[in-house]
């Protein structure tokens, strides 16, 4: 896809959950677009529903009413299967915390999203090996994450992150168990990445300055999403 | 990745928890396997010994002769398929009498037999002041130093009267051609030696005695009441009993096999083995139903790293099916422990680790009969039922994990 196409859009997305009987609305008709290779963040207070956004657009949960349309393609009728296959392929993920798996060394948790494609295990350790380099990890490939500083685990899940050259990678508040010096270094990582591959980024967080370095900023409030 | 991915489960099983939590369910499952396995291995010793004993003492197939018929008429309803598997053709008979020695006096079922045949008898134990074979009987019986006609004694019964070769007993048989109190009735006998077949109604109650020899004493006792007939496979002898039963050339002779002769023992037998199969395929149960438990219990201490999983695009079947996998290296692995433990105990019990009392088990160690077909068919019950309730259970896990709507990984910030 050429840049400025539109990647990803949602169309009217509501979200209701039911709290102790009650439904709670937490989207009401939210619509949203990004295109390829842009950087955009969105902000919001706490429990104004980012996450629940940034799941929905990840395909991760369906919207109560509403649909998200990937390269053109509603995800609606996509099979369980076949939205698992497209997260692994199109999706990368960032969170907060790193969520590495323990028993694995930081190449094999590196490797994971490659060997869930279908890559041979010596295949996807070797791409690994290569990705963590190019994070400045070289020295760390067979570490445990227990052995690992904050900052070292959050490059890992970098790595992790576009092992597959998603073209989207989606971060959750990806340098919030940062300080803010480390945390500015693993966000500058992030988008010279994003920018390497040419992905699309779609951030949710609380910390202005990282929002600011961000193509476009969006706010969630009462349901809503507004450009600010 | 599956295999991969299992592995790194089974690894990390009780990791967060307590390691004990694993090894507790691979021994449980795993002693449980043993135990099927060492149970029905000793079942299938108890059960040969019993056979052979059987086999050894009766013939295999025993055509009765109702009608007084000679050798001739039997020769001639014997096809040659028949004669192919045929050991030997034994004519034999059998009379009741009383056994007086030194005072005592024992019901005795005094068996007339065929000498000239009976070299062609290969199982029976026999012994004189040391053990002899079978063989050796007919020598024994000719080259006796005495005029009396001979007999050989079941082991128990010799070791009752405290006999010793050589020694003389006597028999009463009432005869039709005597009065109560005639001579006749009475005979001596020499005492050669004793046989031992393994059962004790055999070992405590049966005299061998020349067959011209018993028809001379006792003529009333008829030309034979049957013949005895050694297969080459006794288990054929079934099939052959069914073969001349049907077939109406042979049916001047009644036909009746060792396994019809002792039907109801050899029913109860392998009843015994079904119910104990079935009360330890359940302690198999027992322990896999263990096993979902820490299935289940591995799935919610792993339930992060499902998560991600999922988000990295493991659908929710797809990890159950991981799952599965995880639970079948286990499975494996408590087999290969279970073979080892199991196959160790029943080498051990075989070469006589376990005593027993001979008198009353009629073998001084624990007998073990298990073959491969036996163990394949174990392994394969094993894994099948794991697999079954593994499919089960972690179906009705999975059914319950909501891993689309965790809250663990994204909504921190929210």
């Amino acid at each position: 896809m050429k840049k400025n196409e539109t990647l990803l859009e949602a169309r009217g997305l509501f979200k209701t959950y039911a709290k102790e009987g009650q439904p709670l609305e937490v989207l009401k008709g939210v619509d949203f677009s990004l295109k390829v290779g842009e950087s955009v963040a969105i902000l919001g207070p706490s429990g104004s529903g980012k996450s629940t956004l940034l799941k929905i657009l990840g395909s991760l949960e369906a919207p109560s009413q509403g649909e998200v349309y990937f390269q053109g393609k509603s995800l609606k009728n996509f099979s369980p299967e076949t939205l698992s296959q497209f997260r692994n392929l199109h999706m990368g993920f960032v969170f907060q915390f790193h969520f590495l798996m323990p028993m694995l060394t930081a190449e094999e948790n590196v490797s994971l999203p490659g060997m869930i494609k279908g890559l041979g295990k010596r295949e996807a350790l070797e791409r690994a090996r290569y990705l963590l380099e190019e994070v400045g990890l070289k020295e760390r490939l067979d570490f445990y994450p227990n052995q690992l500083s904050g900052g070292e685990r959050q490059r890992v899940a970098l790595a992790r992150a576009i092992f597959n050259e998603a073209p989207m990678i989606l971060a959750d508040e990806p340098t919030g168990n940062l300080d803010r010096e480390y945390g500015q270094q693993v966000f500058e990582l992030l988008l010279e990445l994003k920018t390497s591959l040419g992905s699309s980024l779609l951030m949710v967080t609380h910390n202005w300055d990282l929002a600011k370095q961000c193509e476009r900023r969006l706010e969630l409030r009462e349901g809503l999403l507004k450009a600010i | 990745m599956n295999n991969f991915l299992a592995q790194y489960f089974l690894k990390s099983f009780g990791s967060l928890t307590s390691p004990w939590i694993r090894r507790l369910s691979l021994g449980g499952l795993s002693l449980s396997l043993a135990l099927l396995l060492i149970t029905q291995g000793v079942f299938g010793g108890f059960e040969k010994i019993f056979k052979e004993s059987l086999q050894s003492f009766n013939a295999h197939l025993v055509a009765l002769n109702y009608g007084n018929f000679p050798e001739k008429n039997l020769r001639e309803v014997l096809t040659p398929e028949f004669e192919k598997e045929l050991v030997s053709l034994n004519p034999f008979t059998y009379t009741e009498s009383l056994l007086l020695s030194q005072g005592k006096i024992r019901g005795l079922s005094l068996k007339g037999l065929d000498l000239k045949s009976l070299d062609k008898i290969k199982y029976l134990k026999l012994y004189n002041n040391k053990l002899i074979e079978v063989h050796e009987i007919k020598d024994i019986f000719l080259n006796k130093n005495s005029d009396l006609p001979a007999l050989i004694l079941g082991k128990d019964l010799v070791e009752a009267l405290q006999l010793k070769p050589g020694q003389q007993v006597k028999l009463f048989r009432a005869s039709d051609l005597a009065s109560l109190d005639s001579p006749r009735n009475f005979q001596a006998f020499v005492f050669l030696g004793a046989f031992e077949t393994g059962l004790k109604d055999f070992d405590s109650a049966f005299a061998l005695v020349d067959l011209e020899v018993l028809q001379s004493l006792w003529p009333e006792a008829g030309l034979s009441q049957g013949w005895e007939i050694r297969l080459k496979n006794p288990d054929r002898a079934l099939y052959w009993q069914d073969f001349f039963q049907e077939n109406e050339a042979s049916s001047l002779f009644h036909w009746i096999s060792w396994q019809k002769l002792n039907e109801p023992i050899l029913k109860a037998l392998r009843y015994d083995r079904l119910v104990f199969f079935f009360i330890m395929a359940l302690v198999v149960l027992v322990a896999l139903a263990s096993l979902a438990g820490f299935l289940a219990l591995m799935v919610l201490e792993r339930d992060q790293d499902l998560q991600l999983l999922y988000f990295l695009g493991v659908s929710k079947s797809k990890i159950n099916r991981l799952f599965e996998r995880v639970a079948f290296f286990f499975s494996l692995k408590a087999l290969f422990w279970a073979l080892i433990f199991g196959l160790g105990v029943l080498w051990l019990l075989r070469y006589g680790f376990w005593s027993l009392s001979k008198e009353v088990y009629r073998v001084d160690h624990v007998p073990v009969e298990l073959s491969w077909s036996l163990v394949l068919l174990l392994v394969t019950f094993s894994l099948l039922l794991s697999w079954l309730v593994v499919r089960f259970s972690l179906g009705r896990i999975f059914k319950k994990l909501e891993l689309q709507s965790s809250k663990n990984l994204v909504s921190r910030s929210d």
